[in-house]
């Protein structure tokens, strides 16, 4: 020990190294700033009011899946190809009425994970601070959801974004009449504020705050809504049709409800991006159906192949040696350069700042209180002048303004074609566009222009397929999926497997609410 | 306030426990004094000389020092004493011979023939000193000082001085140490004499470097390591240090992402422990941490097809710097390193400067040449078009026979449809590296250098791609006053990776090579571009029809531009204060800091891009690792028996990473590279940063030189856990003890050591994982905010590993032979691990503690020398590792939470029971007889799309191990290396593609007649006489309804690693110039497999370094490389 204390500089020196050394560490070692240090700077740690419309905005564009691959993965492998819109070149089995459970968990996964809980920040947000802009949110809510309940039938709702981990299942009946009571409410809550209010601003995507829209919007998303279960509780459909009509519903080209994604290159329409791809073309039910009317819409729905020039469309439910042997025209199958594509003039990568998302159009309104005035409601006119003025908005929206040409179409007597593919089929129907006499053609009619103006909004499009068997589709070739036969059109998305994996309980719970099997062949509520 | 108050307060009072803990062992030395009263008790009947020196040895602390030759052989001796002093016990041993011996000090008992006394004319004197391997000097005390051929010896005072009588000034010094090289020292007439021992390089395995830097002799190890010589990982000439450790350490697994010189390798030692997060282990370099986070981290809730890799921390290290390579395998060993030392750690001990002999220069010069290893299999019977036809514009193979009949092809010419055996072949180049290296090294007693250049230059198998790296090492030790030393340590190094391929996506070059049609000409396909002559604009030349899903392989490599710089700093100051012989301070400072700049350039053409005018991103990342510590070491023999080493520190690590991505989305003016030109610009950035403080201490406790008690502890604060659990303790113990020296064993038994250890490490999580971090992206009309999908716990706990091992290590005659074993056992709990839940909880993904994972396992090294001639030399080392995972509990909820949503080729899930590492897919429905069922219309397979329901393998090996074969004769030696990989899966996502396009091999057979799906059963029961065509067959199994089942490869493999042959010249060659040696080695790495049981790829690929291992899609070919290394020293 002496060692230590023989020689002065030793200590002096151990002394200042444990000094300096000790000053090191604790100039920056002070565990206080820990929590600081491990808040990230680039994410908002309390989140500013002014981030609420932000919030809005995303829902919005990701509510109509405006992502490209959010947009693959619903409309075009599902929906786009179960409502005839399309086929599908590449031979993907979702063609054959096959679930492919990677693909539907995104439109699952965006639903409840991006856009309910942004949403539900706004419309707690809201709540109490501003009644419009909490009132347009939970009209929002209704679409994203409506869409999401015809999927699979019963849905997380009423517990959903909670942050529970095991959310049950609430049934399409108990989903629907919230639905109803939360439009009533927030047209309520519009109808008593000040239309110069531009709740969100910009924002808004669809409106931009424009609370006299918003309104007509919410009254019309109830008449789709209504009509939905016209079946199953014809009092409330009644009520609530009538109901939305006297609230005032969208009238013209100018209410139609788009998610302008024009304004900034980073939120791009979806279906222009994936417009080039391989998959997406012409359905032969398309085919059928415009080539038999003469539709001026063809030209502005679909491209003319890249073989002759002509347009060709490709029959639904393939096999995959079936779609070679329907593409092999002395071209590549990869290019299917004998079918038609979606318009590539309209829907491509370089006019996906151009072309906006399509919400809602005013002309279905028209075909809805057409189909209403059949079911003998109030909808403030008579189905024939709905009908002819849901077709005529249509034709006008896609560019077709000449009276005469929307005059011969409606008056057109000439029925879908037979069709020149590699299987002959025979023409899809043979109901033409002129409005016939007896009602039930006359419903076939208005539900087959509704299909043909919807385009290329697949989802609602194939929710009315099931409701009502219209309009008349091509059986699809083959079925992959056991529980659905060709004759059959695939009535819902069973439960994501994802979910039995994780909410396994509630899961199993849901299909008693379903009232059947957890099979794509079972049929939703309003579907009975 | 309080709250940290206490905190603090607990802190120092953690830091009081540790220094009374210090103070206790300390006052061990109280009790253990020495043997000066020895009394003997023998019995011994007609023994020779030698057993009776040993079974005195063995009752007492005396050890002898002799030649064996001048024990008279035949003498016998009968000793019967009672509590006999040990003058009277070796008087009656050595009273009939001609010995005589003399009692050390230190109780060595020098035995010599006897001498006259009167012999002795002059006492010499001085001091010796020992030399680590640093460099750096110490002064101990026992150093045996003896006067050669005679018993004459003394040992050195705690200052390391002598003074011993001698014969005469022209007499000889032997001076020895344990662990040190004796030297004879002739006195050549001086009678004061200063002396350095250095320590024993040869025998770097008995000198290990441990935690911290501590140097510890190999025994006291209560645990296991294997040490690698700088020269095991620099002479094979491989940019990335981890490459040349493949095959030569027992339980290191190593997967490739073989993108290129300086590709990232996944190091795993003894399986993986963590599910979600990283399982390499710790890289540390000169006792310091260095930064190596992935660059091509896939994690398994990543996406397998886009990663880049971007290199990892630990290929910057220049091999020629090297010293040695310690490999801790296990969390006992890394225990002292805290938190992320679970996975064990690799530690790195770069070269310093040395005094002697003058300058020391070595200049170096290599050269090696890349070829793909393996390539898949092909037919080269029908080419591009489909459905037997020829067809304009298709990506297929399913086309008409190649007969050389002439066609108008995609090049618009008219050309011969023939087979191009080598299209796929002849797009790789030969990759070629360049390194060339100078090192200068010199001193003298207070301050030695080393400096350091090493240009590498090199470019990979795929065009367009290239490698240079400069290094410069410069290190300086100084004796800046008495007993301080201040070691410097500046490394600087650029790198720059031009184009660095870029595996699994369809953007990028190995896709569409490797499935382009049989009939393609490799000249065609290098015209890869036009100039449109209606709009001037740049046009990519592509054989399929647009729209494409592919791209021209060239375009790809030259239109398709990326460029990555790095330059890297890493700095160490580190100051060392001896106060005493035995205490000793250092205080250390050290930064790795890296910036890593890259831009990629998008011409437009490329047909994935959006964006009209082409695609322009720059990225620039900076890293930065700031370590400060403050060790305080108390090394000493506590008396004749005890020794005791201590350690204690505190220290603080600060880890920051910044990126700034800037991507132009799209260009005004078409391929203007710039941000000026860019179309809807959007900047991105994002910041980690975690710091951790830490006080711990180590105690080692020898006794007798052969039992050893390790204690450590530690003390984490950890920034990334809560608040209130951001502490957190964990201790290890360790014992090891040499059997041969505690009892008698046979002779041949030169080594037998037990040893067993336990430790308890702690880890935190990453950055910012305990809180909600909603953010805003560039979108909509004025941004989208995006809300956060992951569920926090604000009260996440500290991840726990819990290590034991056990080992054996044994040597015979003279460890001519030796062999190691170890057995190990740990088990990981309370993971923080970010699990799937369920959607409607609002959430993606939830962060939890949870979870207990099993290793266990054995390692095995064994070496031998067979043959040890003078000439002739032959060695042999085998290594040998085997690890068992069981994932015993895992989230209460769920038996197997998802990690990912599913990938085409395969699910990656941690599954309660089974090993991590599962991989499911997609199957073929079977019968209850497992025959495959089929469509009863088309014939084809009806698959199973759930991939939950078919399991396919883990993709861990059940064991690896290699074999180094070393054969010396004179100047020539030639080496061996073999390793094989055993068992583990890996699905091919290549062999699908290929399948579904028809080009590989398989997809020849029966092309034109079409068969039967063998073993297959209709749906409805029925025998299947449906033939299918192949083409119906592949495109649906390899791509439209994918059977991953069918591309599940096994990845077992034995592959010829490493072969070289070296001469070295001799000194009448090079003559008396003043180049001091010359040598010359032939290598080979990678050369080929003796057995691969995965069709057409090398199993080991990796498509990136996280744990989204075992699939492979369009990955790069391994690579066999050869070349020669030639050294020359100044």
């Amino acid at each position: 020990m002496k060692l230590f204390f023989e020689n002065r500089l030793p200590v002096r020196l151990m002394a200042a190294m444990i000094f300096f050394g000790l000053l090191i560490i604790s100039s920056t070692g002070c565990t206080k700033k820990f929590d600081q240090l491990n808040t990230d700077p680039t994410s908002f740690s309390t989140l500013p009011p002014a981030a609420l419309p932000k919030a809005l905005a995303r829902a919005q564009y990701e509510g109509v899946y405006g992502d490209p691959g959010g947009y693959e993965l619903i409309h075009s492998l599902f929906t786009d190809l179960w409502s005839q819109f399309f086929a599908d070149a590449g031979g993907s089995a979702s063609d054959r009425y096959v679930i492919n459970q990677d693909w539907i968990i995104s439109q699952w996964n965006l639903t409840y994970t991006v856009n309910w809980p942004s949403l539900k920040l706004v419309i707690d947000g809201t709540e109490g601070i501003s009644p419009a802009a909490n009132a347009i949110a939970k009209i929002w809510k209704v679409y994203i959801f409506h869409q999401n309940s015809d999927f699979y039938g019963p849905i997380p709702y009423f517990q959903a974004g909670l942050g529970t981990l095991s959310i049950p299942y609430d049934s399409q009946e108990s989903v629907y009449m919230d639905f109803f009571n939360t439009l009533d409410s927030a047209v309520t809550v519009l109808k008593n504020t000040d239309p110069a209010q531009t709740p969100f601003g910009t924002d808004d995507m669809i409106y931009h705050g424009d609370i006299t829209q918003w309104i007509k919007f919410a009254n019309s998303l109830r008449l789709r809504l209504a009509l939905r279960v016209s079946e199953v509780d014809p009092a409330t459909a009644k009520q609530q049709a009538e109901t939305a009509v006297s609230g005032g519903v969208m009238l013209t080209n100018d209410d139609n409800a788009f998610v302008d994604v024009t304004s900034n290159p980073n939120s791009s329409n979806g279906l222009c991006d994936e417009a080039p791809w391989q998959n997406m073309r012409m359905s032969a039910t398309m085919e059928s159906y415009l080539k038999g009317y003469n539709d001026p819409r063809m030209q502005q729905y679909f491209s003319p192949a890249d073989l002759d020039g002509q347009f060709h469309g490709l029959r639904n439910g393939l096999a995959p040696a079936d779609v070679t042997s329907a593409t092999v025209v002395g071209g590549p199958f990869d290019g299917a350069v004998n079918l038609s594509n979606i318009n590539l003039v309209r829907w491509n990568p370089n006019t996906d700042g151009v072309t906006k998302l399509n919400v809602i159009y005013s002309a279905e309104s028209y075909f809805l209180r057409a189909e209403g005035a059949l079911n003998g409601w109030n909808m403030g006119g008579n189905a024939i002048d709905f009908y002819n003025q849901g077709i005529t908005l249509s034709l006008q929206q896609w560019g077709i303004t000449d009276n005469t040409a929307i005059q011969n179409y409606m008056n057109g007597t000439t029925t879908p074609a037979p069709l020149s593919d590699y299987l002959n089929s025979p023409a899809v129907a043979n109901i033409p566009v002129k409005f016939a006499t007896d009602p039930a053609t006359q419903r076939q009619q208005i539900l087959t222009q509704k299909w043909l103006a919807l385009f290329p909004d697949g989802i609602e499009a194939w929710a009315e397929v099931r409701r009502t068997g219209f309009p008349v589709l091509y059986p699809v070739v083959h079925s992959d999926n056991p529980d659905v036969p060709t004759t059959d059109i695939i009535r819902r998305f069973t439960f994501v497997e994802y979910e039995y994996e994780t909410n396994g309980k509630a899961t199993q719970a849901a299909i008693s609410l379903l009232g059947g099997p957890d099979k794509a062949s079972t049929h939703v509520w309003w579907n009975k | 306030m309080r709250h940290q108050r206490r905190k603090a307060l607990l802190k120092l009072l953690l830091i009081m426990k540790l220094i009374v803990f210090l103070l206790v062992i300390g006052s061990v030395e109280l009790h253990a004094t020495g043997y000066a009263q020895v009394k003997l008790s023998l019995n011994l009947q007609h023994v020779d000389i030698k057993k009776a020196l040993l079974t005195i040895q063995k009752k007492s602390p005396y050890r002898f020092m002799y030649n064996d030759d001048l024990l008279p052989r035949d003498a016998r001796v009968t000793i019967q004493t009672k509590e006999a002093g040990i003058d009277e016990v070796l008087n009656m041993i050595f009273a009939s011979t001609s010995l005589t011996y003399t009692i050390l000090k230190n109780n060595l008992v020098v035995i010599s023939s006897l001498e006259k006394k009167d012999d002795i004319q002059v006492t010499v004197s001085g001091t010796v000193q020992l030399r680590d391997r640093d460099g750096q000097m110490s002064r101990r005390a026992n150093i045996t000082v003896i006067e050669k051929g005679t018993s004459r010896g003394t040992v050195t005072d705690e200052n390391g001085a002598f003074s011993l009588a001698v014969t005469n000034t022209e007499s000889i010094l032997v001076i020895s140490y344990v662990g040190y090289r004796t030297i004879e020292f002739p006195l050549a007439g001086k009678t004061t004499v200063n002396i350095v021992l250095d320590i024993q390089e040869n025998q770097l395995q008995d000198v290990v470097v441990t935690a911290l830097g501590i140097t510890r002799q190999k025994k006291s190890l209560t645990y296991a390591t294997q040490t690698l010589k700088g020269s095991d990982v620099s002479d094979t000439r491989e940019v990335n240090i981890t490459n040349a450790m493949d095959g030569k350490v027992a339980n290191m697994t190593i997967s490739k992402t073989n993108a290129g010189p300086g590709s990232s390798n996944r190091i795993i030692f003894r399986g993986n422990r963590s599910i979600t997060g990283d399982n390499q282990p710790l890289v540390i370099v000169d006792g310091v941490r260095i930064d190596n986070t992935p660059k091509a981290f896939t994690d398994v809730t990543g996406n397998i097809q886009l990663s880049r890799d971007n290199g990892d921390g630990i290929s910057n290290i220049n091999p020629d710097d090297i010293e040695s390579v310690t490999v801790l395998t296990g969390a006992s060993a890394a225990a002292l390193y805290g938190s992320d030392a679970s996975n064990g750690a690799i530690i790195v001990t770069t070269k310093k400067g040395r005094y002697g002999n003058g300058i020391g220069i070595q200049i170096s010069s290599s050269v090696n040449m890349e070829n793909p290893l393996i390539l898949p299999k092909y037919q080269n019977v029908y080419g591009q078009g489909i459905g037997g036809d020829f067809a304009l514009g298709s990506d297929q193979s399913w086309g008409a026979k190649m007969a050389g009949q002439p066609i108008l092809d995609w090049t618009g010419k008219t050309q011969a449809f023939s087979p191009q055996p080598d299209n796929v072949k002849d797009f790789f180049q030969t990759g070629t590296e360049l390194i060339n290296s100078i090192a200068i090294s010199a001193g003298n007693e207070k301050s030695q250098t080393y400096f350091s250049y090493t240009n590498t230059s090199s470019r990979g198998i795929i065009p367009n791609n290239t490698y240079k790296r400069n290094n410069l090492n410069l290190r300086q030790t100084t004796l800046v006053a008495k007993n301080l030393t201040l070691d410097l340590k500046a490394n600087y190094l650029v790198e720059d990776i031009g184009n660095r391929p870029f595996a699994g996506a369809a953007n990028h070059a190995l896709v569409t090579i490797l499935s382009m049609p049989r009939s393609l000409r490799i000249s065609d396909i290098r015209n890869y571009e036009t100039i449109d002559p209606t709009d001037l604009s740049l046009k990519q030349n592509y054989w399929a029809s647009s729209p494409p899903n592919f791209q021209n392989p060239y375009w790809s490599a030259y239109r398709d531009l990326y460029d990555r710089i790095r330059n890297r700093f890493i700095g160490l100051v580190s100051l060392k204060y001896q106060i005493t012989l035995a205490l000793s301070v250092q205080a250390r400072t050290s930064l790795d800091y890296y910036t890593d700049a890259s831009q990629e350039e998008d011409y437009s053409g490329s047909f994935w891009l959006t964006k009209p005018g082409g695609n322009y991103v720059i990225n620039k990342e900076s890293n930065r690792q700031f370590n400060n510590d403050l060790l305080i070491s108390y090394v000493k023999d506590l008396s004749s028996n005890f020794n005791l080493n201590l350690n204690a520190g505190v220290s603080i690590e600060q880890f920051n990473f910044e990126n700034t991505n800037t991507n132009s989305g799209g260009l005004n003016i078409a391929n203007g590279f710039f941000l000026g030109n860019a179309l809807s610009p959007v900047s991105t950035n994002s910041i980690a940063r975690t710091e951790k403080q830490s006080v711990y201490a180590s105690a080692e406790l020898g006794f007798k030189d052969y039992l050893f008690l390790d204690l450590t502890g530690r003390n984490d604060w950890n920034s990334t856990l809560p608040v209130q659990n951001n502490s957190y303790f964990f201790p290890s113990v360790g014992l090891s003890g040499v059997i041969n020296e505690m009892v008698s064993l046979p002779v041949a038994i030169s080594l037998l050591k037990v040893r067993a250890s336990y430790a308890f490490v702690g880890n935190g999580t990453a950055f910012n994982q305990i809180k909600p971090s909603p953010t805003l992206q560039d979108a909509g009309n004025g941004g989208f905010l995006l809300v956060d999908r992951i569920l926090h716990d604000a009260n996440l706990k500290p991840e726990e590993t819990h290590s034991f091992e056990t080992g054996l290590e044994l040597g015979l005659f003279k460890n001519r032979f030796g062999a190691e074993f170890t057995f190990y056992h740990t088990n990981t709990i309370n993971q923080i691990l970010q699990i799937g839940v369920p959607n409607p909880s609002g959430y993606a993904f939830r962060i939890i503690n949870a979870g207990n994972i099993r290793n266990q396992g054995v390692e095995l090294l064994l070496n031998g020398k067979p043959v040890d001639g003078h000439d002739f030399k032959w060695t042999i080392s085998v290594n040998f590792g085997l690890n068992r995972n069981k994932i015993i509990a895992l989230d209460s909820l769920q038996k197997m939470p998802p990690l990912s949503s599913p990938e085409t080729l395969g699910l990656i899930v941690a599954e309660e029971g089974k090993a991590y590492g599962g991989i499911y897919t997609t199957s073929y429905q079977r019968n209850s007889s497992g025959q495959i069922m089929v469509d009863n219309t088309t014939g084809l397979p009806l698959v199973e799309g759930d991939q939950t329901k078919y399991f396919a393998g883990n993709y861990n090996p059940d064991w690896t191990g290699g074999i180094t074969n070393t054969f010396q004769y004179k100047r020539w030696s030639f080496s061996v290396l073999i390793d094989e990989r055993k068992g583990g899966i890996i699905i091919s996502g290549t062999q699908a593609l290929l399948a579904s396009n028809g080009v590989s091999q398989i997809t020849e057979a029966n092309r034109e007649t079409g068969f039967v799906v063998p073993n297959s059963i209709k749906e409805d029961g029925t025998k299947n006489d449906i033939v299918v065509a192949p083409q119906d067959y592949w495109q649906y199994i390899g791509k439209t309804n994918l059977v991953g089942e069918q591309f599940v490869n096994s990845a077992t493999n034995i592959r010829l690693r490493e072969a070289s042959l070296s001469y070295s010249f001799p000194a009448n060659i090079i003559g008396k110039t003043f180049i001091k040696g010359i040598s010359l080695t032939a290598i080979g790495r990678n050369l080929f497999f003796l057995k691969n049981n995965a069709n057409g790829f090398d199993p080991e690929t990796a498509l990136g370094t996280g744990n989204n291992q075992g699939l492979e899609y369009a990955s790069l070919p391994s690579t066999r490389s050869y070349g020669f290394y030639l050294k020359l020293n100044f």
